[in-house]
């Protein structure tokens, strides 16, 4: 039962630690396992044989396995206490013994006939099993010299109680074990040694599920989870349906069913709940590699302020580790200090961390976290006192964070699991990708953070410019309404006596008493032309006042006769038609009807009339015409063949004040304010006014107003129904 | 010639305004009464009942929109023909005119003399 029950664990356990069998130690504990296999498996056929020959093979069979176990348990001892390279022909020399005795053991010098006594058989020992002995006992010592010896060095609390759990597991081994010699010198003893590997394998499962020995954790947290998931469900519905079938029989089947959906509703909440405990009190490495990874990388992304990044990355970790402590120190080049930028359960003595950054370098030289647990020895030049701080704060994972090419920035410091398990070699990965993560979140931050320092300083010196801009405009606005009020003032207050001389002119031109002679009135004429001028000129300005004030035009809309207005304007400038004897063509109907401001659109046209007689070659012709455009708007247009506009001043030609070069030289007393004015009102009525011209040739002034009404002109209303149709 | 003169007030602040359009209404042959002032007009306007009354705007001691609704709200005052003559173009001061009635409203930089008697005449049907 025992022997059973020994060969089941070690199978289990040999599985266990073939599925991890990535390290040497994993290797050759695998190695080991199958010796005890085939130990224990022929030890049994051994002792349950009945006749000699039966009795010789499996023996032979035993000690073809197990005259390996000096050699590998001597090698395992190398790999656990990390001196291997030193002791390389002690282990030559094992595994040369092993291959020899594997041959002399299946020769009568080894062991002959058979010994029989009270609880089974054993073949008896001869010449050459002494020296197998030997060298069992011989590497049997060194094996655990060697493991106390580690012992005792060893500074990692952790370490030492993994090598305490090996000591045990193959002492009992070794010690209890090895009676299975006795009978072999004739000494009968009970074969308790059968029940050895299972000590053994519960030993050493043990030591796996609370120190991480070998990294296995997967099959036993599983299988552990769901067993306990299952028991915890079928025990009570055992008992419900046992109750239930002794007492009420009848209702057996339906309290099965009931019991059977209630056990797989459960189930989820049962397993979650064992996962929980196990996470917190016995296995603190149940998470998802790949997921974590993922979390953080979201986290991780999702953030560019420095202690938001560290914050999301701890609390994710916390979650995964149950670290007794996590902490992150963070380097300030300035002070050569360390900044705790988060903290929980390590006791610093202050804030700033005097940790020389020269030592930390050297420390995490490789860029991979550091498990002070695991440190062999320590590497040369690095600074005693730090280690020592770190072991005072109980400090076991050192996680360096790098930015910008290798240069160590902050520390992850991690401290035990709460479950007192060893980070292993899945939790190392983890930190060891997070770190990077991080350094990489963390240059972004820190390159945000100067851009953003740089941003404000920038914000702050264009809202100072900003400010000053405002105060500034706001005077020049002042300044500019003062200007504007001065005009309209001015204006208003110059218009009276330009009356006065027009009307006074006026009444002396009659003449009435024909006491003037043509000298006199014709300086009296000069004199009335001159204040006209004035007169357009203020009435001009006070239009460029009120644009300029925004109160823009009073523009008084209604229906007028626009070839009426037309008349008037034309009437109002014959004396220059007449002088520079040009012909004047309108093909604009005097009854054509216009919505907008009479005496406005008016100007515009006096405006433009006046300006193409001024420009226009004596001689040449002015035409007046116009279009409708598309059923909205009608367009008026006013052509000359005169010196037309420079190309290079088409832009400037409605600015305030403009005059074109050729324009001044044509007519010095022109203000720039015509076509300003005009294009103002226009636009006013919603319209807008343009012009093409070619020096030289001539110039088209265009301007449209927005057509609102039925027409009482018949050809317009011809149009339209043409169109419509 | 019209037989009776027709009578015509001048309410105008502006000596030589005044002066000029007495001179060039007269010479057309008009009967002229020139005021000064809001109030003077108005005492004027109810002592001769004029046939029409040229009215400034902005005056002393009384501006013309004022007289003018003054004159409204009396019953001999209520047909007289108002012109309103002025150099404030703006839109308040011309509905305003117009809501008590002012026949005209000319703006009298932009208008000769001769321009404003012949609408007088025209007007008053006077050839």
């Amino acid at each position: 039962m025992f022997s059973l029950l020994s060969l089941f664990f070690i199978i289990s356990l040999s599985i266990v630690v073939l599925k991890n069998s990535r390290r040497l130690v994993n290797g050759l504990f695998f190695l080991l396992t199958i010796i005890l296999d085939l130990w224990i498996f022929g030890s049994f056929m051994m002792i349950s044989s009945t006749y000699d020959n039966q009795i010789v093979f499996w023996d032979r069979f035993v000690y073809a396995a197990v005259v390996f176990w000096p050699s590998l348990q001597y090698h395992f001892s190398l790999a656990v206490t990390y001196t291997d390279r030193q002791r390389r022909n002690l282990l030559a020399f094992a595994y040369t013994f092993s291959f020899i005795f594997l041959f002399l053991s299946q020769t009568d010098l080894f062991v002959q006939g058979i010994f029989h006594y009270a609880w089974g058989a054993h073949t008896k020992a001869q010449f050459l099993h002494n020296f197998f002995i030997g060298a069992f006992i011989f590497y049997a010592v060194l094996f655990f010299y060697n493991l106390i010896k580690k012992y005792k060095s060893e500074m990692s609390a952790l370490e030492k109680k993994r090598l305490t759990y090996y000591i045990i597991g193959f002492l009992v081994l070794d010690v209890i074990g090895g009676t299975a010699f006795l009978p072999a010198y004739s000494i009968p003893f009970y074969p308790i040694f059968l029940a050895t590997p299972l000590i053994f394998s519960l030993v050493i499962t043990y030591a796996i599920v609370y120190f991480g020995l070998m990294d296995i954790k997967l099959i036993i947290r599983r299988s552990l989870v769901y067993f306990f998931s299952v028991i915890s469900l079928l025990v009570p519905a055992y008992i419900v349906i046992s109750y239930v079938y002794i007492f009420h029989p009848f209702y057996s089947a339906p309290a099965f069913v009931i019991l059977f959906f209630i056990s797989i509703t459960l189930f989820p909440r049962t397993k979650g709940y064992f996962y929980r405990f196990s996470n917190k009190y016995l296995f603190s490495s149940l998470y998802d590699f790949n997921e974590l990874i993922y979390n953080l990388n979201n986290r991780l992304r999702a953030s560019l302020d420095i202690k938001q990044i560290f914050e999301s990355t701890i609390d994710i970790l916390l979650q995964a580790f149950h670290s007794q402590g996590i902490a992150v120190l963070y380097y300030e080049e300035k002070t050569g200090y360390w900044t705790i930028l988060y903290n929980v359960g390590f006791n610093f003595d202050s804030n700033k961390i005097d940790l020389q950054y020269a030592t930390m370098r050297k420390l995490l030289i490789a860029g991979k976290p550091l498990d002070l647990g695991r440190l062999r020895n320590t590497p040369p030049l690095a600074d005693k006192r730090v280690l020592t701080y770190l072991k005072k704060i109980n400090a076991e994972i050192l996680v360096p964070v790098n930015v910008e090419q290798k240069k160590l920035s902050s520390l992850l410091i991690f401290g035990p699991k709460e479950s007192e398990e060893a980070y292993n070699h899945n939790d190392i990965r983890v930190l060891e990708s997070i770190a990077s993560e991080i350094g990489i979140s963390l240059e972004n931050a820190l390159l945000y953070r100067s851009v953003t320092k740089f941003n404000l300083k920038l914000r702050n010196e264009i809202v100072k410019a900003t400010k000053k801009l405002k105060e500034q405009n706001e005077s020049l606005k002042q300044l500019d309404k003062a200007k504007d009020e001065f005009i309209g003032i001015a204006s208003h207050q110059l218009r009276t006596p330009l009356t006065g001389i027009r009307w006074l002119a006026e009444l002396l031109l009659k003449n009435k008493e024909h006491n003037l002679n043509d000298k006199q009135l014709n300086f009296l004429r000069q004199l009335n032309e001159s204040n006209q001028k004035m007169i357009r000129l203020v009435s001009d300005l006070l239009d460029v006042s009120h644009i300029e004030t925004g109160r823009k035009f009073d523009i008084n809309k209604d229906y007028f006769y626009i070839g009426d207005a037309i008349s008037e304007v034309l009437k109002e400038n014959v004396f220059l038609i007449s002088t520079k004897k040009l012909k004047i063509i309108n093909k604009i109907p005097s009854d054509l009807n216009v919505w907008g401001d009479r005496e406005k659109i008016k100007q515009v046209w006096q405006n433009l009339i006046s300006n193409a007689t001024k420009y226009s070659h004596n001689n040449s012709e002015i035409e007046l015409s116009f279009k409708k455009d598309r059923e909205k708007q009608l367009i008026f247009c006013v052509r000359d063949y005169g010196i037309g506009i420079p190309a290079e001043q088409h832009d400037k030609i409605f600015t305030k004040f403009f005059r074109a070069n050729n324009a001044s030289l044509q007519d010095g007393e022109g203000t720039g304010l015509g076509l300003y004015i005009a294009r103002e009102i226009i636009r006013a009525h919603t319209g807008e006014v343009w012009f093409e011209s070619v020096p030289q040739k001539g110039t088209r002034f265009y301007f449209s107003l927005p057509l609102l009404t039925v027409k009482k002109d018949k050809k317009i209303t011809k149009i339209t129904k043409k169109k419509t149709k | 010639m019209p037989s009776t003169p027709k009578k015509i007030l001048i309410v105008e602040d502006d000596r030589i305004l005044a002066s000029a359009l007495r001179a060039g209404l007269e010479e057309e042959g008009f009967e002229v009464v020139e005021t000064h002032d809001g109030l003077e007009g108005l005492a004027a306007a109810k002592k001769y009942l004029p046939d029409l009354t040229l009215c400034d705007i902005s005056m002393p001691k009384m501006d013309g929109l004022t007289m003018l609704e003054q004159i409204r709200q009396t019953t001999w005052g209520q047909y007289l023909t108002v012109m309103m003559l002025t150099n404030l173009n703006d839109k308040e001061n011309i509905s305003l005119a117009l809501k008590n009635y002012a026949f005209r409203y000319f703006v009298k930089s932009d208008w000769d003399l001769s321009q404003i008697i012949q609408e007088i005449k025209k007007e008053l049907k006077v050839k």
